[in-house]
């Protein structure tokens, strides 16, 4: 998804203003390109990636991040994403920034999600597979993999729609809008037409 | 493979994955595969071990792996040091230390020998201990402090032998007739937690289930009454969190005594910085209804007591006692519901 300059400088505003609500006594920042990761945001994994990342952000900013309305929208019962371009912004910040350990968070995550997945089991798969490939777009030796998932998942999902005559298959929607969103991280993702 | 054998890795795999398998259903599945065609044991192991689709997911995965001649796995497979990565992966810059704590010690391969006779729990809190310390109050903290909202008066049946009165009675009387009985003693005290859900209460979710299940579950309260609200108390509130079941606020009232203590749960508009003068008065209303039944009513505020100012949180602090959600706050407002 393209921005235009004025959107771009619109989003760096919103993400400045924000930090300055806070500033100077907490700097936000590290916890915030943290929460950008994951494509849905839980209050109990934005803690995680502070606790293990940025502990000496105070918890606060937790439920500072996840209320912020011009950065985070409720997507479900304690669910949150981040605004697209927002997050878009943050994940290229993050990628400069020195102490962003983007690959580890991405790694973490994976453990994060995989034991999640056990402990609850009335997690939808949809949701756990995309939280999950938006982590594993970030470690370089499993972007190959995430790309063949991603079209063997959406090849598998065009049969159906083509075998069943639907017009409007909501599982192709929700697939081209996660690549998208992974495109920037996902070269192979970027060079497919199909995505756009 | 023998399809023993195969049953028996299949489960192990399962076991490894974390669903909740024991002794019980390994021996039912053998039973079971002398018992039916093999063609259909697949889907009899699936309806017999399998709770979730993601169970059955792991399943339909674990039953191919095991086969002898594989079919193509259309799952998402993942390499293994990325879920369970080992303390000696260089490859990795995370430290043990980084490692989930139910991740550690799976260096070793399960073996059938090896398995508890009893289901294992699937609870959460086993992976993730550090989870307990959530927030500035720790779910041990509150299970403890609830021990102090006891009510014990010696007003229960006359049945509990007085050992010191029996020996007073027989060396006055000099003679041993029946033992002097004492009146047991009963916890009369009771909780009513009234939490604020949803909206800018959504990332406190876990504290609140927390107090829930500390005083429910770990307390020795005598009774303990919960109801749900959203942002302001009015005229009903709610027993459960997704708000399906009324209950008249007039029909709560009248439950309360002099031994009811009225804990609210909100963050009065804090979260969000904002000051709502509506909220501000009907919330007043609300605790003036309140007391006149009960004296014994605090607040905890999730937010810190900094983030208060210029919110509807620092004018509500004028009606009732608030406290911020830590362990000193919650120690505070318990003294408020003792009537210290």
């Amino acid at each position: 998804m393209k921005y235009s300059e004025q959107d771009a400088q619109a989003v760096e505003q919103t993400v400045a203003n924000f930090l300055a609500r806070f500033q100077p006594d907490f700097d936000y920042e590290p916890l915030l390109l943290y929460a950008a990761l994951p494509l849905v945001l839980t209050a109990e994994l934005l803690h995680y990636l502070r606790h293990r990342f940025v502990s000496g952000t105070p918890w606060v900013a937790e439920v500072d991040i996840l209320l912020a309305g011009e950065l985070c929208h409720e997507r479900g019962y304690e669910q949150y994403t981040m605004h697209s371009p927002i997050r878009s912004y943050l994940l290229q910040r993050a990628k400069q920034h020195p102490d962003i350990r983007i690959e580890d968070a991405a790694r973490l995550m994976i453990q994060y999600l995989h034991a999640f997945a056990r402990s609850q089991p009335f997690s939808t798969y949809t949701d756990m597979q995309m939280q999950q490939w938006s982590a594993l777009a970030f470690i370089k030796d499993m972007q190959s993999t995430v790309v063949n998932e991603i079209v063997h998942t959406f090849d598998a999902n065009l049969e159906l729609q083509l075998d069943k005559g639907e017009e409007n298959n909501p599982e192709l929607k929700r697939l081209v809008a996660l690549a998208e969103q992974l495109a920037p991280e996902l070269e192979a993702i970027r060079k497919l037409g199909c995505w756009r | 493979m023998e399809l023993e054998t195969q049953i028996q890795a299949c489960f192990l795999q399962l076991r490894a994955e974390g669903l909740a398998l024991g002794i019980d259903e390994l021996l039912d599945a053998l039973k079971l595969a002398y018992a039916i065609p093999s063609d259909q044991l697949p889907t009899l192991l699936g309806m017999l071990w399998c709770k979730s689709l993601d169970d059955h997911m792991y399943f339909k995965s674990a039953w191919q792996n095991t086969e002898t001649s594989p079919k193509p796995d259309t799952e998402p497979t993942l390499p293994d040091d990325l879920i369970n990565p080992q303390p000696s992966n260089e490859s990795s810059e995370l430290n043990s230390s980084d490692m989930l704590p139910g991740e550690i010690d799976k260096t070793e391969p399960e073996t059938i020998g090896a398995l508890p006779l009893l289901v294992p729990s699937r609870a959460m809190s086993a992976d993730y201990a550090e989870f307990k310390n959530y927030y500035p109050v720790s779910r041990r903290f509150m299970a403890y402090t609830w021990r102090y909202l006891k009510r014990e008066m010696p007003d229960g049946p006359l049945k509990q032998i007085d050992f010191d009165r029996t020996v007073e009675i027989i060396t006055r009387q000099g003679f041993y007739l029946t033992p002097a009985y004492r009146r047991s003693v009963i916890d009369h005290a009771h909780l009513v937690l009234l939490l604020d859900h949803g909206g800018s209460m959504t990332p406190f979710h876990h504290y609140l289930r927390d107090l829930v299940e500390t005083a429910y579950f770990e307390s020795t309260l005598a009774q303990v009454d919960i109801y749900y609200f959203h942002n302001v108390p009015e005229t009903s509130l709610y027993f459960d969190l997704y708000f399906t079941q009324r209950v008249a606020l007039t029909a709560i009232i009248e439950d309360l005594d002099e031994n009811t203590s009225v804990l609210l749960v909100s963050d009065a508009g804090a979260a969000r910085h904002r000051n709502d003068p509506i909220r501000i008065i009907v919330t007043e209303d609300f605790l003036n209804h309140l007391r006149r039944n009960t004296q014994s009513i605090a607040w905890l505020n999730p937010m810190p007591r900094d983030r208060w100012s210029n919110t509807s949180a620092q004018e509500i602090e004028q009606f009732v006692a608030m406290f911020p959600m830590n362990e000193d706050g919650l120690t505070q407002a318990l003294d408020v519901l003792r009537g210290l």
